[in-house]
């Protein structure tokens, strides 16, 4: 059974600072400006975006019934680890410059599911470690996933075409696998 | 018209073909059973939060689909040529559209639901209807989303997360439980029932065979205590659409008829271009002349489910 509450202050530092680490994000306060945070608690926390008027309606009825979700699905909290969510990719990405372009052959792939080689990759950020989390798109800017690198951008040259670069760690082709 | 013969060419269940006869004239009979054997163009409802009618127009053509739009409803194309399926394209998983019958994209479109209201979808997965009025909301003011349904609630929220909603609250229960949330000020309700499914036949053609005349009385009483709980929720002024996707009188005109006698509402004139008008009579029982007002659609006339769609306004 799911309980729903405001986030606490603890929490809401894990998310920041992880998404600093490992997104390189810093705008988080100016996402969350118009909304309310509200954590729905069972096995994990779900953290969920919702407005002020949800917020308020919410609050007439939570005792009688808990909501199935409402708003925006961040991401969720467990094992005191953040992990952001295809709706919160998409909600933070256009605060973030730096994304990797994949080719029209790194789209397809990353849409099922798939890791991606050098061959899917038209440009990439201008700085890369191993294991940064970068925003996947194609080159429309339309954001498809996010990818974890696995090398530094110094290796790349020196790799092999079929070699794994970025291990794919979500994408929305997840609507059709799972989603339905 | 040799009842047992229209049965064995359209392998229906007797039953259904009496009742048939019975609503339909002679002459429209085997236009309507044939309608059904048709196949109905797939369509899809365009998500405007997201991208306009022209930029995915111009996006799923360059993929080689060949689109056109539907002449009665905005943002909505009929899908002539599939090079693959509509439903696994990146724009599709990018939440630009939602595949959609195009009579479903009607109830949403009449109810008109405006960005500071309180809106409630009663029987809302897998979602359709409700980005509709999520849209048409803006993604602003407070969309209920009810269902009872676990399996179908998955469906929902991963609907509604693809296309960006953010203004829904949806609680996994019996919609005619509604009255217990105790919600004030809500202005519309979209009360799209569940039916026996009648109307669904061109694409589900089993129904022929697997729906007796019992499954129609259960889901008119279901219809009948889902009516009455949309209705006693509803503000003075508030509006209802009610909907099925079937077309029996029984699960329709019936309901409507029994609800504006028993309740402070009147149906609203839906000033639509399409659709045949209600049953004002219907297996000799004479109904509310109003019901002119509902609208009825058919395979064979509208290319589109069979459907039935009536709104209402409580009235003070």
């Amino acid at each position: 059974m799911l309980q729903f509450r405001e986030i606490n202050a603890e929490e809401l530092n894990l998310i920041k600072e992880q998404l600093l680490f490992s997104l390189k994000f810093g705008e988080f306060e100016e996402v969350i400006s118009s909304f309310k945070i509200i954590v729905a608690e069972g096995d994990w926390r779900e953290i969920l975006f919702i407005s002020e008027g949800i917020f308020k309606i919410f609050q007439a009825f939570k005792e009688v019934r808990n909501p199935y979700f409402m708003g925006v699905h961040f991401g969720d909290i467990a094992k005191n680890k953040f992990k952001i969510s295809l709706e919160g990719i998409t909600l933070i990405s256009e605060y973030i410059e730096e994304k990797t372009i994949l080719s029209s052959s790194g789209e397809k792939k990353v849409l099922y599911g798939r890791n991606l080689t050098k061959n899917d990759l038209s440009a990439l950020p201008t700085q890369i470690q191993k294991n940064d989390m970068s925003i996947l798109v194609n080159n429309e800017g339309e954001v498809l996933a996010l990818g974890k690198y696995l090398v530094n951008k110094e290796e790349l040259e020196n790799l092999k075409r079929n070699q794994i670069i970025i291990k794919n760690i979500m994408d929305k082709g997840w609507y059709l696998r799972k989603g339905r | 018209m040799d009842i047992d013969e229209l049965c064995s060419r359209f392998g229906y269940q007797k039953y259904m073909i009496e009742r048939y006869l019975e609503l339909f004239d002679a002459a429209r009979i085997l236009n309507f059973l044939e309608g059904n054997e048709q196949r109905l163009i797939p369509s899809i409802k365009v998500n405007t939060l997201k991208i306009s009618q022209e930029d995915l127009y111009k996006k799923l053509t360059k993929k080689g689909f060949e689109l056109g739009p539907i002449p009665f409803i905005p943002d909505a194309f009929y899908i002539y040529k599939e090079p693959f399926s509509i439903g696994a394209t990146t724009e599709y998983l990018l939440g630009y559209y939602y595949i959609q019958g195009v009579a479903s994209m009607i109830p949403s479109l009449l109810l008109n639901a405006n960005s500071g209201e309180i809106v409630v979808d009663m029987c809302a997965a897998p979602g359709g209807k409700t980005i509709q009025l999520a849209q048409s909301m803006n993604n602003e003011g407070v969309l209920f989303a009810l269902d009872l349904s676990r399996e179908r609630m998955k469906s929902l929220r991963s609907n509604l997360a693809r296309c960006g909603i953010k203004n829904v609250i949806a609680i996994r229960m019996d919609a005619g439980n509604l009255t217990q949330l105790k919600i004030k000020g809500i202005s519309k309700i979209l009360l799209d029932a569940p039916c026996s499914g009648s109307g669904l036949i061109p694409s589900d053609p089993t129904r022929k065979m697997s729906r007796n005349y019992e499954d129609i009385e259960i889901c008119s009483s279901k219809q009948m205590e889902l009516i009455t709980t949309a209705i006693n929720n509803l503000q003075n002024g508030g509006e209802l659409v009610y909907s099925t996707c079937s077309i029996e009188p029984e699960e329709n005109e019936y309901i409507i008829d029994a609800a504006v006698q028993q309740f402070r509402v009147k149906i609203v004139d839906l000033r639509l271009k399409i659709g045949e008008p209600g049953f004002t009579n219907a297996f000799g029982r004479q109904l509310m002349s109003d019901l002119e007002k509902a609208r009825r659609f058919y395979p064979y006339l509208h290319q589109t489910e069979g459907f039935f769609v009536c709104k209402l306004r409580k009235v003070a």
